[in-house]
């Protein structure tokens, strides 16, 4: 009774409304809408059954594509960015005068715009006035240059890179606070019964991060899966399908009408997202229970 | 000892200059954003010859920058607001009265943290309530989105406030939505500037949401303004190169200003896992 009083129930009303209202209620529609026909020519809703999903895995092979290029664009990115970040925690970890300075720089990237970013690497990666051009002249190797954004082979890798340079500071940060939990009188008695600074590491450091390094690999796959902005601005998905990815095709979808698919489209992405993250969340905590 | 100082010294030189892979990008903004038009697309890191500070004055005039930047500012602080506000009062309660339920509705809570939005399903759901192209309907529709997370920070910071201080307050008459308001809140301070900044700083930054939700140029936040005129300016880069440096600079500011918010933030959880 008394708690009934100091806690009144009715103050989460506020917040589940509006989550469920803007955030649930589109969520489960979608299963719904992605079974029609829903379009921008034709008033009559019709239910489809499955032939949006259909056509997805089966019908135009660009939907693989996408599909693919979404999986190995969060899993690259997010090896790429925990281990630079966690290379880039232990150099700032090591004691430096000026660490909280460079800290804030390495962390300043993920602080902007997706879209910004994406901007600027569009002036970097000009092919022939660009930084990245110039700077390669300059060091001697011109025969490396090429149209960044535009060649085949160099698109998707490219947009990664970017993705990398922008959120590698984020995991150092969440890396420079698992790293101050460590107790440092472990390394102290390592250091006495005369371990390697390899052992140290594979031994005390790597154990003592595990949470860290969960929250990193989770957090950056699904962000990983839901990317948009960088891709928009630095390819808009090309050249042809390259760097297409689920979310720039659902943009697509949608600006060209077709609705329903779209919504199919957005589906997929929340059901690949959360087997995602389910699988991943198992794995890594049985690792950390098998530590403990 | 003198030895490890001076190989501390060669480290500390060398990771600055492993920083300018972060810096330079930003120097050739800067330094780019106040040249001509000609020399700002040869692109390089040189000094402009004359300061060309007239660009952002033409920038701002021919993006509609001014408007612009008040949109993303309204957007940006009221949803920040609403989130605020509401995920406080939430999270209070959530974390003081651990009934079945209210766990149960923690987590459905934090489901949000993981699922994507599903940006069709969304435009229908502003249709149905008549919130499509309206502030209205984006600043609800953000404050939402900023949900999940601001109800995860102040649900761990909330349990570790005593509930004596609460209770002892609240006992003496204040109640309700004035007790929590003029006693619980006040003590909420510290995660409530984390939870300001992080939610502030998202708000500025979204593209993709108002790409989708505002058709109506004149309520265009930043990130769309600097899209639409890069799309239609492409060859002027010194133009959108000061472009980018106007949109980025509130980020800037309340980044250098709330970086040790930002940063507790970032890392809740991270620790304990």
């Amino acid at each position: 009774m008394r708690s009934h009083a100091l806690y009144p129930q009715y103050f989460i009303v506020p917040a589940l409304l509006l989550y469920l209202g803007l955030f649930i209620l589109p969520s489960l529609i979608g299963f719904g809408y992605g079974l029609t026909n829903w379009n921008a020519w034709n008033q009559n809703l019709r239910w489809i059954g499955f032939d949006n999903i259909a056509e997805i895995f089966s019908g135009d092979p660009r939907y693989l594509l996408y599909i693919q290029n979404t999986l190995l664009f969060a899993v690259v990115t997010t090896v790429l960015k925990v281990v630079i970040g966690l290379a880039l925690a232990l150099l700032l970890s090591g004691g430096l005068k000026s660490s909280n300075a460079l800290r804030t720089v390495f962390y300043l990237p993920a602080v902007l715009s997706p879209l910004v970013i994406g901007l600027i690497f569009t002036s970097i990666f000009n092919p022939t006035r660009g930084l990245l051009t110039q700077g390669l002249k300059a060091i001697g190797l011109s025969g490396l240059t090429r149209s960044w954004l535009v060649d085949l082979s160099t698109a998707m890798p490219s947009v990664m890179a970017v993705e990398v340079w922008r959120m590698s500071g984020y995991c150092m940060v969440i890396f420079l606070a698992g790293l101050k939990v460590i107790p440092q009188n472990l390394f102290e008695a390592a250091d006495i019964d005369g371990a390697s600074a390899v052992q140290k590491f594979f031994k005390i450091t790597l154990p003592f991060l595990q949470p860290s390094i969960s929250i990193n690999v989770i957090l950056n796959l699904i962000w990983g899966l839901k990317v948009f902005d960088l891709i928009f601005v630095l390819t808009r998905g090309g050249p042809g399908y390259a760097t297409g990815v689920l979310n720039t095709a659902v943009f697509f979808e949608y600006s060209s009408g077709r609705y329903g698919m779209a919504t199919a489209l957005g589906v997929v992405i929340f059901v690949i997202t959360s087997i995602i993250a389910l699988l991943v969340l198992r794995v890594l905590n049985r690792n950390t229970v098998e530590l403990a | 000892m003198k030895s490890t100082r001076v190989r501390g010294s060669i480290l500390e030189v060398c990771v600055w200059i492993l920083s300018l892979v972060v810096l330079v990008p930003f120097v050739l903004v800067l330094v780019n954003s106040l040249k001509d038009r000609a020399g700002a697309n040869i692109m390089s890191l040189t000094l402009p010859s004359i300061f060309h500070w007239e660009n952002y004055a033409i920038v701002v005039k021919e993006g509609k920058l001014v408007q612009s930047f008040c949109n993303s500012l309204l957007i940006a602080a009221l949803s920040t607001l609403v989130s605020v506000f509401f995920s406080a009062m939430a999270a209070f309660v959530l974390s003081r009265r651990r009934s079945r339920t209210n766990k149960g509705l923690y987590y459905f809570f934090l489901l949000g943290l993981a699922a994507p939005l599903n940006m069709v399903t969304v435009i229908r759901s502003l249709q149905i309530f008549h919130l499509m192209n309206s502030y209205l309907g984006i600043i609800l529709l953000y404050g939402a989105l900023l949900m999940p997370f601001s109800i995860f920070l102040y649900y761990g910071f909330i349990a570790s406030v005593p509930r004596e201080m609460d209770e002892s307050a609240m006992m003496d008459g204040c109640r309700g939505f004035s007790g929590f308001f003029l006693i619980v809140f006040p003590l909420l301070q510290p995660v409530t500037f984390t939870v300001c900044v992080i939610n502030f700083m998202n708000a500025w930054n979204e593209f993709m949401i108002p790409l989708y939700v505002l058709n109506n140029s004149g309520r265009w936040p930043m990130t769309l303004a600097i899209y639409n005129f890069y799309g239609r300016r492409v060859s002027d880069w010194n133009l959108v190169f000061a472009d980018i440096l106007i949109t980025i600079f509130p980020v800037l500011v309340v980044y250098i200003v709330g970086q040790k918010y930002l940063v507790s933030g970032m890392t809740a959880g991270a620790v304990k896992g």
